[in-house]
């Protein structure tokens, strides 16, 4: 008795206890493409009984049954799916109601193309698609058939690209590339709408660099250019497009172009996916690899990823992972397409070979294939590498705003990219690199990487997601600024290599940091320096505490216009003092009186055409001090109180009475 | 096997029959992300293996890690050499299924082998999960791919216990290397 009474008991207490959930196992995983216009979270299931359970994780839509069943998943503007729910896992996708085709396509400059919008299921019956050109690039011309089904287009000859290149292959920016937007709008036959986006564009984004990516159009500028060579199996030929030729590689290895008598350019071709990283192998680039290991490049789409996975794939692949979206290049999204699913939800879950391509790694610039021949090696300097993302307005507008700069045509004059006006008219001066010196008759310009360095500096802080690092190089201080104060050795500090007399320089090649700082002048009779006075020097950022504006309109790197706007003086002072023009009057009207007034000429800077200096020492001195001022145009901004003391110092010296002439000696 | 896509987190003993008699059978209730019974999500490592009647290619295959490897493969084991960090990717650790040690050095080695890495994987993937049905190689001109034949292989387990350590048979001479790991006998 007593025993059947625990056990009732028991019976009771066990029956009362929470049920716990039944083990589900009979799954169904269901995917969607992001662009294809399906929300997961719309899906429905029927009969509805059957579902247990569902959970959307990472691009996925988990459903759970509790027995098995034939279930039909369904949404809203996708084709509906007819499963039997087992033990175990089933995968499927859910695809649009209709097929679009690629949602990126590189169709070429000046060449037509037809998008249509194809029934993918009887569940399309009822419903329409009205394809539309939506914004972006505009075509040179469109037309829509088919009632709304059918779009064919046409995209433009190509803008003026690369001005200052006289051959070789020709750099295409973000912006340049020719993107334009298309939109399918789906509409129900129950009135509700939905757009999805396609995005043809006219040409691939280019480097400059002869290593290029299978797939990826190259647009090559040159007299008479012929395909000289091309690897086996290849059936590559140049198009003419507008005033260039087009070669698209269509097998990896090595494509020869030639034109007149010297021109030769050796294009590689190869896979993002296929090129080994060991560059840090056998000391070759030991310091580079381990420094990029850091570099907020390398991190850039890890970083993307976060916590929650990318918020806009697309964007993110774009410029943060290797590849062109739309080419067989073995680039991130290519190689995507090759695993089929969606991307997970963090970084570390990619499989190695999307690793590998996620982030702005050395093939980002340096190109998928084998390195450059010598001829062609200057272009990994050029402002083009980086152009690839960042001339991207309105959103991205480094290299925008910095084209609108006068260092960005800075060795527009070939007598600049020689001698020692090479250091500060082109990049390959600035870093001190022969070897990459462009080919006559091609202009650069001072370039991204004159300031910036992608391996990162040793000395720059650590690149932190709070505070990434600038990547800027650091250059040697100029020996003629002494003690250079914290302000300036900021991001500011790039500038001053250039914007600084060298040491021992007869006449000044640049003064702005010596003027705004009060270096460099000194009292003419005993060559005492003149004290100090650098109101300016205390700027928070130095000198970008002023030159930090940019065009109108542009997002992200309109600084790098160096422009001043009026704010930047407001900020400080509540009534500037408007430019005073009479500094400068006086620092000519003075050289005059020292008998050493720079030849007139409107093709050169002084700097160009420096005036003897003359022998007398105190002479010497002053004409230092004028030329200091002269040398800036703005030192009635950067330091007016030193500027006027360079010039009372040099006219206190003239009008002494031993100084009322003075020795020529000019050549 | 391909390791990719969704699979069952396994079966919790099944308690619903009883409650069931007792009245007490409440359904199934939702399942929270992570629960008992939800099928982990987990991501391929690899591609699948792309099939043109008996020959088979695994364009992106499995390895110990994001670094630079060779491979071999012979007898149903793959062993790898090398594992220099590859410049300009975050490296990310995780279990590839490989087991790894430090590869034996010869005296004379050059300096950039003296620090490599052996990693094994005794199960490495085979068209369609059919292992012994393929013979595999890996083909490494253009990138590392996997090249499969269908062809009946014998399959062989290492019998040496520990961390692999070899690449060649000089690494262990005078006995041999044995997939990565020196064969009984070495010194």
């Amino acid at each position: 008795m007593m025993s059947a009474r625990l056990a009732a008991t028991l019976l009771v207490l066990v029956a009362c206890q929470p049920a716990r959930p039944k083990p589900i196992e009979r799954w169904v995983s269901v995917r969607a493409n992001p662009r294809a216009g399906i929300e997961l979270s719309e899906v429905a299931v029927t009969p509805k009984g059957a579902l247990a359970t569902r959970h959307v994780e990472a691009g996925r839509l988990l459903l759970g049954f509790s027995s098995d069943a034939r279930v039909t998943i369904a949404a809203p503007f996708a084709c509906p799916l007819e499963i039997e729910a087992r033990r175990g896992v089933v995968e499927r996708d859910l695809v649009p109601l209709f097929e679009l085709g690629p949602a990126f396509r590189v169709v070429g400059f000046a060449h037509s193309f037809e998008i249509r919008a194809e029934p993918a299921c009887v569940a399309a019956q009822g419903a329409t698609v009205d394809l539309a050109v939506a914004g972006g690039a505009p075509l040179a011309e469109q037309a829509v058939a088919d009632g709304g089904r059918t779009l064919r287009g046409t995209t433009t000859d190509p803008p003026p690209l690369a001005p200052g290149l006289r051959s070789g292959v020709v750099p295409v920016s973000a912006g340049d590339r020719g993107a334009t937007r298309i939109e399918a709008r789906t509409r129900l036959p129950d009135g509700r709408t939905r757009i999805r986006e396609l995005e043809v564009s006219a040409t691939t984004r280019a480097s400059g660099l002869t290593t290029v990516a299978l797939d990826h159009r190259v647009l090559l500028r040159g007299d008479a250019l012929r395909l000289l060579e091309r690897p086996t199996g290849s059936n590559a030929e140049l198009r003419a497009v507008a005033s260039l030729v087009e070669l698209v590689p269509d097998v990896t290895g090595r494509f020869v172009v030639g034109g007149a008598p010297s021109e030769r350019f050796v294009i590689e071709a190869g896979r993002y996916d296929e090129v080994p990283l060991d560059c840090g192998r056998s000391d070759c680039h030991r310091v580079l690899a381990a420094s990029a290991a850091s570099s907020p490049m390398t991190h850039a789409l890890e970083n993307d990823f976060g916590a929650r996975g990318l918020a806009d794939p697309s964007c993110a692949l774009a410029c943060h992972a290797a590849g062109e979206p739309g080419s067989d290049d073995g680039g991130f999204v290519d190689v995507l397409a090759d695993f089929g699913g969606p991307l997970p939800p963090s970084f570390a879950a990619l499989p190695r070979a999307l690793r590998r391509l996620g982030g702005v790694g050395c093939l980002a610039c340096h190109g998928p294939s084998a390195i450059p021949e010598p001829g062609s090696r200057f272009a990994v300097l050029g402002t083009g590498v980086c152009a690839v993302c960042h001339d991207a307005p309105p959103r991205y507008g480094h290299v925008g705003a910095f084209g609108s700069t006068r260092m960005a045509h800075a060795d527009r004059d070939p007598r600049t990219r020689e001698g020692p006006c090479a250091r500060c008219h082109t990049t390959f001066g600035a870093l001190g690199r022969e070897t990459h010196r462009p080919p006559a008759g091609t202009s650069l310009g001072i370039g991204c990487a004159a300031c910036h360095d992608v391996h990162p500096h040793a000395a720059d802080a650590p690149s932190t997601p709070a505070r990434p690092s600038r990547l800027l190089r650091e250059y040697p201080l100029p020996a003629t600024l002494g003690v250079v104060p914290p302000s300036m050795l900021g991001a500011s500090r790039v500038c001053l290599g250039c914007h600084a007399p060298s040491e021992g320089a007869a006449w000044p090649e640049a003064s702005a940091a010596a003027v705004l700082l009060g270096r460099g002048g000194s009292a003419p009779v005993d060559g005492a320096p003149l004290p100090a006075v650098a109101p300016h020097a205390g700027d928070a950022r130095g000198c970008l505490s002023c030159h930090g504006s940019g065009p109108e309109g542009l997002g992200r790197g309109a600084a790098h216009a160096f422009a001043v706007a009026k704010e930047s003086c407001t900020s400080c002072h509540s009534n500037p003092r408007p430019r005073d023009p009479t500094l400068a009057a006086r620092a000519a009207a003075l050289l005059d009186r020292l008998g050493r007034s720079a030849k007139k000429s409107s093709e050169k800077p002084a700097h160009a055409r420096p005036p003897a200096r003359p022998a007398d020492p105190a002479l010497a001195r002053a004409f230092a001090n004028v030329a200091l001022v002269i040398e800036d145009p703005a030192a009635d901004v950067h330091n007016p109180r030193y500027a006027a003391l360079l010039l009372d110092a040099a006219e206190a010296v003239l009008a002494l009475p031993s100084r009322g002439t003075h020795t020529t000696n000019a050549p | 096997m391909s390791s990719r896509g969704l699979r069952a987190a396994g079966s919790a003993p099944v308690l619903g029959l009883w409650f069931a008699l007792l009245g007490c059978e409440r359904g199934a209730s939702p399942a929270p992300a992570g629960s008992a019974g939800m099928p982990q999500l987990r991501y391929a490592q690899a591609s699948e293996f792309v099939c043109e009647g008996p020959r088979c290619t695994q364009r992106h295959v499995r390895l110990p890690d994001d670094g630079e490897w060779r491979c071999a493969e012979r007898e149903g084991v793959v062993w790898c050499a090398g594992g220099e960090r590859a410049a300009g990717v975050v490296s990310v650790a995780s279990d590839r299924g490989y087991l790894c040690g430090e590869r034996r050095i010869p005296r004379d080695a050059p300096a950039d082998r003296r620090r490599e890495r052996i990693c094994v994987d005794p199960s490495p993937d085979v068209p369609r999960g059919a292992r012994g049905a393929y013979s595999c190689r890996f083909a490494q001109e253009r990138g590392i791919t996997r090249e499969c034949v269908e062809k009946a292989t014998s399959v062989r387990s290492i019998s040496v216990q520990g961390p692999p350590n070899c690449w060649l048979d000089a690494d262990c001479a005078p006995a041999m290397c044995d997939r990565g790991h020196c064969a009984s006998g070495a010194p």
